[in-house]
């Protein structure tokens, strides 16, 4: 076992949590009600943010374990990592400490200029290296251990070299990083590009599953399925969600609503539904 | 081999309108390093990138939006067709003060309602005071704003010159706040 991974397996569970969005501070501290058992915050929200902002980082982190998610360090770029942003997201998850951090198995960026969105890579031997070459820059600045999450895709760019589960594992030993396993973008994918789930998650490197990202979707009139990050958990997440917990080491479970916020009453009891189910599977207490 | 250049050129073809067109002027595909782009699958990501832009925008001038409706999409548009796409960590920032000074321009053009000058500068100042840090605000107007927020329905707003006071927050508050003052003559 390599060091990254003996990192991971020491990592303490951390439950079923929540993306913090500034809507519902202040009643992450009423105590009244349940909670997230932990918190991941846009780690860019917090970047060259006013003092105010920071504050609000302090508050949250007398109370909560936080993980920082990343957005724009684009590890999947061949033309190599932004060294400014990554000094700043380094400063910032220095002040968090904490336990692993996550970004995506993606690009955002090449030749200076910015795609404004997460874009895919080739599944591709040059690919992987690019990302390990890459994550190995970001590793000097942020020993912390990292976690890449799966993405939505409307294009492959690719003539494959090979199928996206073993990209997946060829990538996370190559990098020795762990999986940040977004249940939705996997049953969205699987829709959009009609592959079997049950198959992709057969070969998939489910060992490497460290964390959950979970939400609902919208469908668009030709039946496509997007990631708005905008509504309820459907049942058809639940149970991907249910099969992923039994099948997966995951130490932790975010819900990861943007938009449409609903009441923060109904996002507990999504979050004390995924609490269960974890718990049901000895994941976490 | 050459995933450098794909990248280049993918990330080109998504935010450069007129490279693209160029590119797919009398062809449906471009093979770079034996990856095929497909036009409509280009498209369709400049689409998604032009509409992540525009649904910040919405949010960060809600009531500019409100009175221009489908003609805020419109000048958008325009805007996002000429402009050099964002960059950094507050490119949604940078992007909306750049569209304020946009529709200000507009506004005082005679093109768009003028109070709406007034309206705008007012919406983008706690997003000037995020990007340089700002902890208090000055800013004179011809129109009160919080008149103009009040009326918003109305077809015609009286001019109250008035100033407001911008402060960001202290202690356990969070964002900005602002107070206006009316100048009566």
């Amino acid at each position: 076992m390599d060091h990254q991974t003996s990192n991971f397996y020491s990592i303490k569970p951390l439950g079923s949590g929540l993306g913090y969005r500034d809507k519902w501070f202040n009643e992450l501290f009423r105590n009244t009600q349940s909670q997230p058992d932990f918190l991941e915050i846009t780690a860019d929200h917090y970047i060259e943010a006013p003092d105010w902002k920071i504050r609000e980082l302090d508050a949250l982190l007398e109370k909560f374990t936080i993980i920082p998610h990343a957005l724009d360090l684009s590890l999947g770029s061949a033309d190599g990592i932004d060294m400014n942003y990554l000094e700043k997201l380094a400063d910032l998850i220095h002040k968090i400490n904490p336990p692993y951090w996550s970004e995506h198995l993606a690009f955002t960026k090449a030749n200076g200029r910015e795609l404004g969105h997460l874009a895919p890579l080739p599944y591709s031997i040059e690919a992987i290296d690019v990302v390990a070459k890459n994550i190995e820059t970001t590793r000097q600045l942020i020993p912390v251990p990292l976690i890449l999450e799966n993405i939505t895709y409307g294009i492959k760019m690719h003539e494959a070299e090979m199928d996206e589960a073993s990209f997946l594992s060829k990538t996370f030993e190559t990098a020795g990083c762990g999986w940040l396993l977004d249940v939705t973008n996997l049953y969205i994918n699987s829709i959009n590009h009609n592959f079997d789930l049950d198959e992709f998650l057969r070969n998939a490197p489910t060992e490497k599953v460290v964390q959950l990202h979970y939400v609902g979707f919208s469908t668009k009139d030709d039946g496509q399925l997007i990631d708005d990050h905008g509504s309820d958990v459907p049942p058809e997440i639940r149970n991907l969600l249910k099969e992923v917990l039994k099948i997966t080491p995951a130490k932790g479970a975010i819900l990861e609503r943007d938009e449409n916020l609903p009441s923060f009453e109904k996002i507990i009891h999504e979050i004390d539904i995924t609490r269960k189910t974890g718990q049901s599977f000895r994941r976490w207490d | 081999m050459g995933l450098k250049e794909t990248q280049q050129t993918f990330v080109q073809l998504a935010i450069d309108s007129k490279f693209r067109e160029k590119i797919f002027a009398d062809k449906d595909t471009h093979s770079i390093h034996g990856v095929i782009l497909r036009k409509d699958e280009v498209q369709l990501q400049a689409r998604m990138l032009i509409n992540k832009r525009l649904n910040v925008l919405k949010k960060i001038f809600p009531f500019s939006y409100k009175i221009l409706g489908s003609k805020f999409h419109f000048h958008f548009r325009i805007f996002a067709t000429n402009s050099q796409e964002p960059c950094g960590i507050n490119r949604h920032r940078v992007d909306a003060i750049e569209f304020a000074h946009y529709l200000t321009k507009l506004a005082k053009k005679g093109k768009l309602p003028k109070f709406l000058a007034n309206l705008i500068s007012h919406e983008i100042t706690p997003v000037e005071m995020w990007v340089k840090k700002q902890k208090f605000r000055f800013k004179f107007y011809k129109y009160n704003p919080a008149k103009l927020i009040k009326n918003i329905n109305q077809e015609y707003i009286f001019p109250i010159p008035s100033f407001v006071f911008w402060h960001e927050a202290i202690g356990k508050k969070k964002g900005y706040f602002w107070r206006a003052f009316s100048l009566w003559i």
